[in-house]
């Protein structure tokens, strides 16, 4: 059976989660809020939905590629290609990852990864549902040269998996090892949005690739960084989370003088053409965390355990479904996680639900501000 | 031993690099699609020079070249202060999503036609621009860079010339003459972009 191997990590990452949300806990440390993680998996099985009909098409482009245009027959039983074809995938992903921020087209989707204002291993796997499509011609070169499939693959997984353990707070400074490898120090001032981490630390397993091409910033002590995007997100609905970007991009084209213009809108820069990032300042920063009533967080957590379940044994079960079954599946997931979402917000609730919520509103349904 | 092919392909690379060395700081994207072609004609060299490896990459690299790296080059010239020949970000865009493109639709899907399109939108942007110029230079390249497409096409042998040797022999001399006959102040960004 060819089960996708995130899924069979799924339980793992589920367990690091909560060890994680336990200890920082114990130390006193805000570092989780319930609806900002709930939010992060459920983008994680957006991302994993739309990788089982996607991934297939990607794949078969670069066996294809690799079948045709390969320059040599590299052989899955040395350890010298994999170690090779780790580097130079993870070199590859330092550009993606660079493109990611620096291209609006690809920041549209990416920025999901950065949309929470929290830091913590939910966030690893707060992934866009739109990417798939936009990386891959990034990775030819790697099927030129002739890296297998199933070499590239599974470097591919090891450069994912790797990310993972960065994303938290719990772990300080490493000395050295933070100047030669990603590691939660410098993935934090990835995640800022301070003046100084914008653009900065690309890198997927080394960041040394960032002090190659002079995008490494070193964490800094006196300045705590402050997570999130400068267009702030606002909302808990995952499906919304993957799609606001490109409607900004939409308008932005459409308002654009000439079609030059507007294809310029796409393919340029977050902050514009020929700006430079402005400065931000963040004195009185409040996270978004809208009040969810004590009394329906167990309907919630309910749907949540539900749609988990749903979302993994359809992700065990996908490459035996054809292509309607995957599509009903992946709607269910979607319309599921994106009114748990809004059941988060406070925007729409469960008549059931509901009524418990009424003996006490919300700041939300009191029209406050969060 | 250098095959005809190899040899002529060897002239294409060393203008494409003596291209990139002139221009690079003028016009990025300019320099960049060069680098495409002169990537192709590299593998080209190892290729017709008895390098069985070399087969793959430079049928790859023709591909690029073919639907990003020769509109790329007819798009700076056309519109030397647009962000593909200004900027290096939008060249690079340019190439990687233009050359796979080209891969996909042509390389696997077998849609020669799409190849057909490029070369089309790249040779009426060099004729316009050679019209609007009325530089001989540039209109004598744009005349060659027409006549590599009916060698492609048409497969012939002149003077003992294989038609690949042929083939890059006129795209070396046309791309030499146009964009070698850009002058930096015509590349130069516009003082508005600037």
């Amino acid at each position: 059976m060819n089960v996708s191997p995130i899924a069979l990590a799924f339980p793992v990452f589920l367990l690091a989660i909560a060890v994680e949300a336990l200890y920082a806990h114990w130390r006193g440390s805000r570092t989780y809020s319930l609806p900002d993680a709930l939010t992060s998996i459920h983008f994680g099985y957006l991302s994993e939905v739309e990788r089982t009909l996607a991934r297939l098409v990607v794949a078969a482009i670069y066996a294809a590629v690799y079948e045709q245009y390969h320059a040599f027959e590299l052989s899955a039983s040395d350890w010298r290609v994999w170690v090779g074809a780790l580097l130079a995938y993870d070199f590859c992903y330092y550009w993606v990852h660079r493109f990611g921020h620096q291209v609006n087209l690809v920041w549209a989707s990416h920025q999901v990864h950065h949309s929470s204002e929290y830091f913590n291993l939910s966030t690893a796997l707060r992934q866009t549902a739109t990417g798939s499509l936009l990386k891959w011609p990034f990775y030819l070169g790697l099927a030129v040269v002739g890296v297998p499939p199933i070499v590239f693959a599974t470097v591919a997984f090891i450069d994912l998996l790797y990310q993972v353990w960065v994303h938290t707070e719990q772990v300080g400074r490493l000395g050295w090892v933070d100047r030669v490898f990603v590691t939660p120090s410098n993935h934090r001032v990835h995640h800022g949005q301070n003046d100084y981490c914008i653009d900065r630390n690309y890198g997927g397993i080394l960041v040394v690739w960032d002090r190659l091409f002079g995008t490494f910033a070193d964490e800094r002590a006196e300045e705590p960084v402050v997570y999130g995007v400068r267009k702030r997100f606002h909302s808990l609905n995952p499906v919304w989370g993957n799609f606001i970007q490109y409607r900004e991009l939409v308008q932005a084209s459409r308002a654009a003088p000439n079609w030059r213009a507007a294809l310029a809108v796409w393919f340029g820069p977050p902050q514009g053409w020929n700006e430079s990032v402005p400065h931000a300042d963040f004195t009185g920063f409040q996270r978004y965390q809208p009040e969810v009533p004590r009394q329906i967080r167990p309907v919630i957590l309910l749907q949540a355990g539900v749609l988990m379940a749903a979302t993994v044994y359809y992700i065990l079960m996908a490459a035996s479904l054809n292509w309607t079954g995957r599509l009903l599946a992946g709607g269910f997931i979607l319309l599921a996680s994106a009114a748990i979402g809004a059941q988060l917000e406070g925007r729409w609730r469960p008549s059931a639900a509901a009524s418990a919520a009424k003996s006490t509103p919300s700041p939300i349904a009191n029209g406050e501000k969060p | 031993m250098m095959t005809p092919e190899g040899a002529t392909d060897l002239v294409l690379a060393a203008t494409c690099a003596a291209l990139i060395w002139r221009k690079h700081k003028q016009s990025p994207g300019l320099a960049a699609a060069l680098a495409a072609v002169g990537l192709a004609a590299l593998f080209g060299v190892a290729r017709f020079g008895g390098a069985p490896w070399a087969l793959g990459p430079h049928q790859f690299m023709v591909l690029v070249a073919t639907h990003a790296g020769i509109p790329l080059l007819a798009w700076c010239l056309r519109w030397p202060s647009s962000l593909p020949s200004q900027q290096p970000r939008a060249a690079c865009l340019a190439l990687l999503f233009g050359g796979a493109g080209g891969v996909i639709i042509v390389g696997l899907l077998g849609f020669k036609l799409w190849s057909l399109l490029c070369l089309l939108f790249a040779v009426s942007l060099l004729v316009t621009t050679a019209w609007q110029r009325r530089q001989l230079a540039f209109a004598l390249g744009t005349l060659l860079l027409i006549a590599t497409g009916v060698v492609q096409a048409t497969q012939p042998v002149v003077v003992g010339l294989p038609a690949i040797a042929l083939l890059h022999l006129l795209l070396a001399a046309g791309v030499g003459l146009t964009a070698g006959s850009a002058t930096p102040t015509y590349l130069a960004p516009s003082p508005a972009k600037a």
